[in-house]
């Protein structure tokens, strides 16, 4: 018996007994039900097939589905086996510890006021820094080898979890809390019996997100010295110019990604038994004050001094924290770093705005409507996985190679984690709640106002610290991705290029404290918003 | 399509670039076109018609030109040899119309290597980026020293992660272009050999201009300008007496150290360097780049190379202005030939 269920003892409405019927009309209605999941991926296959039947894009660009399936076929006569397997284990090697790091962390600092003060500013920083920015500096410690894949990877799944899994800890009923610390249950008790499953809704969204993050990432790793695994096909045929092998490693993940989410609804259905808590107000306040939170900045900025001024490392890699200054302020004094940083918030900005507009009113909308939601979730949920960057040529073939193109690309990426944490934060509202606007007789509206979005608003806000986050991550990416422009991403590829790793350093720090900065300001806004559970 | 084509008046000329610059102005190179961009030529050339000339520049460019092409939105491209290949093998309807040739490329080693020749190579782990015109120039120089891709063990890096990999003595050694020479001149690496060493100028890498099928039928006039203005600018460009200000111009536009253009130009024959025909030479060196680029993989159809080409713009161009005799004739080897 958990402690959870205290709080409510019937978890889901009991099946109303209806009207006895025939159980094969019962069982055709179930594979309708399930068929609509099919209506939507179908109507684009069929879209796919016209278009490139008609000729709407170049076939280089979109090709046929038969050449996708031969191509498919032909691949999977040959190594496509060993690609797929290599993907898998670098994708699990780096997700489950990742995924482990993400919730003990997040456990770390919701249990702890301490490590929360300390860890808290470093992490809203670590959150922000472009991968591609620290290659050349984890190459010096980790070689190019699988190890440095790993630990990319890993670090692009640890945040999504430490992210919901931490909101999820924050919500856990506060008189609950109480009453495990009068019984005086020890620490594994609480946290196996009151912390885990309360918080487990959150956990399971945190655990998709980073699925999603983890299989990104592994395209953009598998560029790196590397001559296997998915990413690098789909990235070869690019490359090549041979599209079809892009769309059948674009099915591979859709399918894989597929499975993985079919496996996370299985585990959801089984392990998430508990009722949905009922939200009450925030057991944690926002910690403020005090040195705690710069004392572990300090101390990096001490051990990075240290280290370059004793030259433990090369300062062709590692440049001495003056220097960077000194290129920060030399950037913002001639106006380039600012410049660039202008242009590239002003895309973040619109980007931004689509992308959280277009999560939040889909998520909403399939979450509000079961048919919709059958019709809408299972295709995007399995599109979720698969990176944008695969998308750039047919993104670019409808967008242009301007402007617009990158701002699409930006609103994708903030879309999805909206999308996600809208939909399950509604769907993860009190069944009680329902109920009792049902009895209550709540109309449509004051239900979304008054118990839907109150109750999803700590899903959605992590979801918006989330988007926030990639949208921002794909602000820098767009630059590297896409035609030439200015911007901080591409101010930082030019450094790159001449390998100046002031500039370079200079520019992670701008991205990450404008990054940090941002996040701030999703938690102000969450802080301002959810103002009725500070009471 | 074509007809609607011709019936509307060309309002915009749209050419698309690699985009190798290290600061904030684009830049396509050490090329005849890059100078052309920098000095605005063609937007001079084109102003008293009211027509626009729209660069865009594209980072890491090969397949981002090929989708842009494939998808209609430009008209022509400057590409090294292995990309315009990959997009004429892979249906781009196209037409090389201008040739730039024999740019170098070099193997990085650390300071304390032992390597200084490729024959040393062997069983090493030499970092290159796959898939580019540099693959074909690695396995052209190779081999000529009678070495093969599987003496030695390639790791697969673009170029700014095979720099990184090589200053933190990752790999063994790189092969790449001229941005390789930045190490070079702050003494993180050294470069034993490059493919200036070579008698034979196949080693080295060509590039071109490429066109629309499309464009080119529709107006053949305004190709020809086009090219007549590439090629008064390719002859300005080969003349010894212009050699500093051109160096300057484009490392000025690049953002680059003025040392790394100079070492790319560095003993190479300048009248050869910016060669805008499309003579044997280029001819005898997309073929058999075609031909590798077939047998290891990287395209799936080959494609009749000399009927690929188009040399009536540039000839036309020369004969305009009178340049005939301007550059000499290049045999095979790209060697002065003596008739």
């Amino acid at each position: 018996m958990s402690l959870t269920s205290l709080v409510a003892t019937n978890p889901r409405p009991a099946a109303v007994s209806q009207k006895p019927r025939r159980r094969w009309l019962c069982r055709l209605n179930k594979f309708l039900v399930a068929a609509q999941a099919w209506l939507l991926p179908l109507f684009l296959f069929f879209l796919w097939r016209l278009a490139a039947a008609h000729t709407w894009m170049a076939p280089q660009i979109l090709p046929e589905p038969s050449l996708v399936f031969d191509t498919a076929v032909e691949m999977a006569g040959n190594d496509l086996g060993s690609h797929v397997l290599i993907s898998l284990s670098r994708l699990m090697l780096a997700l489950v510890p990742g995924v482990c790091l993400g919730l003990a962390l997040a456990l770390l600092l919701a249990l702890n006021r301490n490590a929360q003060r300390l860890l808290a500013p470093v992490l809203a920083l670590w959150a922000q820094v472009p991968n591609l920015a620290l290659i050349p500096v984890l190459m010096v410690f980790l070689g190019i080898g699988d190890s440095l894949k790993i630990a990319i990877i890993l670090n692009a799944a640890v945040i999504p979890m430490l992210v919901h899994a931490q909101a999820g800890l924050r919500d856990v009923p506060l008189q609950l809390r109480e009453t495990a610390r009068v019984l005086r249950l020890s620490f594994w008790l609480r946290l196996t019996r009151l912390y885990l499953p309360a918080a487990l809704p959150s956990i399971m969204t945190g655990l998709r997100l980073s699925l999603s993050a983890a299989w990104t990432s592994l395209v953009v790793v598998e560029l790196l010295a590397s001559s296997e695994g998915i990413g690098y096909l789909m990235v070869w045929g690019r490359q090549m110019f041979q599209l079809d092998i892009v769309f059948v490693c674009i099915a591979l993940i859709g399918a894989l990604g597929l499975c993985m989410e079919l496996g996370l609804q299985w585990l959801d259905q089984r392990v998430v038994r508990w009722p949905r808590p009922v939200l009450t107000r925030h057991a944690l306040r926002t910690l403020r004050g005090g040195a705690w939170p710069w004392l572990l900045p300090a101390l990096l900025l001490l051990g990075w001094w240290t280290a370059t001024r004793l030259s433990w490392v090369d300062l062709h890699t590692v440049p001495a924290p003056l220097a960077v200054w000194q290129a920060l302020q030399h950037g913002l004094i001639d106006g380039s770093l600012s410049a660039a940083m202008q242009h590239s918030l002003t895309r973040y900005a619109q980007g931004l705005a689509w992308g959280i507009a277009a999560g939040l009113s889909l998520g909403l909308c399939c979450a509000l409507s079961a048919g919709l939601g059958r019709l809408l979730s299972p295709t995007l949920g399995v599109l979720r996985h698969i990176v944008i960057f695969s998308w750039l040529p047919l993104l670019t073939a409808w967008a242009g190679t301007g402007e617009a193109a990158r701002i699409l690309f930006i609103a994708i990426a903030s879309f999805f984690p909206m999308f996600v944490a809208t939909q399950r934060g509604v769907l993860n509202v009190s069944p009680q709640l329902l109920e009792a606007a049902r009895v209550m007789r709540l109309g449509r509206r004051k239900t979304l106002r008054w118990l839907l979005l109150p109750g999803a608003a700590s899903s959605i806000f992590a979801g918006l610290r989330l988007a926030l986050m990639y949208g921002w991550l794909a602000t820098i990416g767009a630059e590297y991705f896409m035609a030439s422009s200015i911007g901080i991403g591409s101010l930082m590829i030019n450094a790159q290029q001449l390998m100046n790793v002031d500039v370079i350093f200079a520019g992670m720090m701008l991205v990450s404290f404008t990054g940090a900065a941002l996040n701030l300001l999703g938690q102000y806004l969450e802080h301002q918003l959810q103002g009725w559970r500070h009471t | 399509m074509s007809v609607a084509v011709l019936a509307a008046p060309v309002q915009v000329i749209r050419i698309a670039s690699p985009d190798l610059s290290a600061g904030a102005k684009p830049f396509s190179g050490t090329n005849t076109v890059s100078l052309t961009h920098i000095r605005g030529a063609l937007e001079k050339e084109f102003a008293k018609d009211g027509i626009k000339i729209e660069w865009s520049f594209f980072k890491g460019a090969g397949p981002a030109v090929n989708e842009a092409f494939a998808n209609h939105q430009i008209d022509f491209a400057y590409l090294g040899d292995l990309a315009s290949i990959i997009g004429r093998a892979g249906g781009v309807p196209s037409r090389l119309l201008l040739a730039v040739r024999g740019s170098n490329t070099y193997l990085g080693v650390p300071p304390d290597s032992s390597i200084t020749s490729l024959k040393d190579l062997k069983g090493k782990r030499v970092a290159l980026f796959r898939g580019t015109a540099d693959e074909l120039a690695f396995g052209r120089s190779l081999a000529q020293a009678g070495l093969s891709e599987h003496d030695l063990q390639i790791i697969n890096l673009d170029w700014t992660a095979a720099r990184a990999a090589l200053a933190s003595h990752q790999v063994d050694a790189a092969w790449q272009s001229a941005a390789l020479l930045i190490l070079r001149d702050r003494g993180q690496i050294k470069v034993p050999l490059s493919t200036k060493q070579a008698k034979n100028r196949q080693v080295t890498t060509q590039a071109g201009l490429v066109g629309t099928d499309e464009f080119i039928s529709a107006h053949p006039d305004l190709t020809q300008r086009l090219i007549n203005v590439l090629v008064a600018q390719a002859q300005w460009a080969s003349e010894p007496a212009h050699r500093d200000e051109l160096q300057k111009l484009l490392a000025d536009q690049g953002s680059l150290p003025l040392a790394l253009v100079q070492g790319e130009f560095d003993g190479d024959d300048w009248r050869f360097r910016f060669d805008p025909r499309l003579d044997d030479f280029i001819a005898v060196s997309y073929t058999d780049s075609v031909a590798m680029a077939k047998s290891i993989g990287l395209i799936r159809r080959s494609y009749d190379v000399r009927a690929w080409l188009e040399p009536r713009f540039v000839e036309q161009a020369i004969t305009v202005q009178g340049s005939q005799n301007y550059w000499p004739a290049y045999d095979a080897a790209g060697v002065v030939s003596k008739h």
